[in-house]
């Protein structure tokens, strides 16, 4: 056995480092398909091409929620016969901030909140000339709530 | 007899004010118009709410709080997960200000677009800071061996929510 001074020891490959370079890869792939979860060449490619997915998937997916509250205030709002602008709309005008992540929320699990909102912004709609329909007479608005 | 709504008596608890009746005041000749009608759907709407209010009759409440630029939906005994480190140590108490909207099973009250802060009350506390998962950021050029690799962990603090409570009746 040849014994090295540190400094050349430093430059010594063993394959321990090779190992755990190799093991690190392999903790995050080790839920891939057929050889690119076991073979490092492969899998390492796949990995930073996941990785890439995964930046792009992180943007994109905020999109994709905001469309889904959309569509979910829609939906609850049509079936009680208003569409969503006008919903949106009436619910600014009166000076209500709610957002759509909360209003989607109270869409599904607060049915009698989501329809006394539906109602508010029903009575501010029917203040548009464009708009054709009756507004409700039992809604009365006052001051309690106002930011003063 | 006032034909009140349930529902609909649930939108106007959040405030009164004195506004042109809309149809009953373009009334026909010979019809009957109440016109005391609005002060007494408030007051009878009022009272109901007023009155689970004072005896604690009322159910569960859960209000929709503003922190930190996002809106929670919150009931008693919550944990929410707030994207940010928080100026206050682990066990601390605190009180959440702004109030969207609070509401029961029979009543609603609707912000706009806050509460009054004496009105409903919403306490947390801190129970815990920490990391989120880790986020991996990949960055690669093909042909130029420009490969860098970032990572961050987003820091969270969780409240938990002591409770709301209504601090007095509405509308006085």
């Amino acid at each position: 056995m040849v014994t090295l001074t540190s400094v050349l020891a430093h430059w010594v490959k063993t394959p321990a480092n090779r190992y755990w370079k190799r093991r690190r890869v392999f903790i995050e792939s080790g839920h891939f398909y057929g050889r690119s979860r076991n073979c490092y060449a492969i899998a390492i490619r796949r990995l930073e091409k996941a990785w890439t997915n995964a930046k792009h998937g992180r943007a994109d997916l905020k999109k994709t929620t905001s469309q889904t509250w959309q569509s979910r205030i829609s939906a609850s709002t049509e079936s009680l016969g208003l569409n969503y602008f006008p919903f949106a709309h009436g619910l600014a005008h009166q000076q209500v901030a709610l957002g759509k992540k909360v209003l989607a929320d109270l869409a599904w699990s607060e049915p009698r909140s989501f329809r006394s909102l539906v109602e508010l912004a029903r009575n501010d709609a029917c203040k548009d000339p464009a708009h054709i329909g009756e507004p409700n007479e039992n809604v009365i608005l006052g001051s309690e709530g106002v930011d003063k | 007899m006032l034909r009140v709504l349930p529902s609909v008596a649930r939108s106007l608890a959040s405030s009164l004010s004195v506004r042109p009746l809309t149809s009953k005041a373009q009334a026909v000749t010979g019809e009957i118009v109440d016109q005391n009608r609005e002060s007494r759907v408030i007051k009878t709407v009022l009272g109901a709410v007023n009155d689970q209010i004072e005896k604690g009759t009322h159910s569960r409440l859960f209000a929709v709080i503003y922190l930190h630029g996002k809106q929670f939906k919150v009931t008693a005994e919550d944990i929410i997960a707030v994207n940010t480190v928080m100026p206050v140590g682990i066990g601390e108490t605190i009180r959440l200000n702004k109030i969207l909207l609070a509401a029961s099973t029979d009543f609603t009250l609707i912000g706009r677009p806050l509460l009054d802060q004496d009105l409903v009350r919403v306490y947390a506390t801190v129970i815990e800071r920490t990391l989120g998962h880790e986020y991996r950021i990949f960055k690669f050029r093909q042909r130029t061996r420009y490969q860098r690799s970032y990572f961050y962990r987003q820091n969270y603090t969780m409240l938990r929510i002591n409770g709301i409570e209504i601090a007095r009746p509405i509308d006085q």
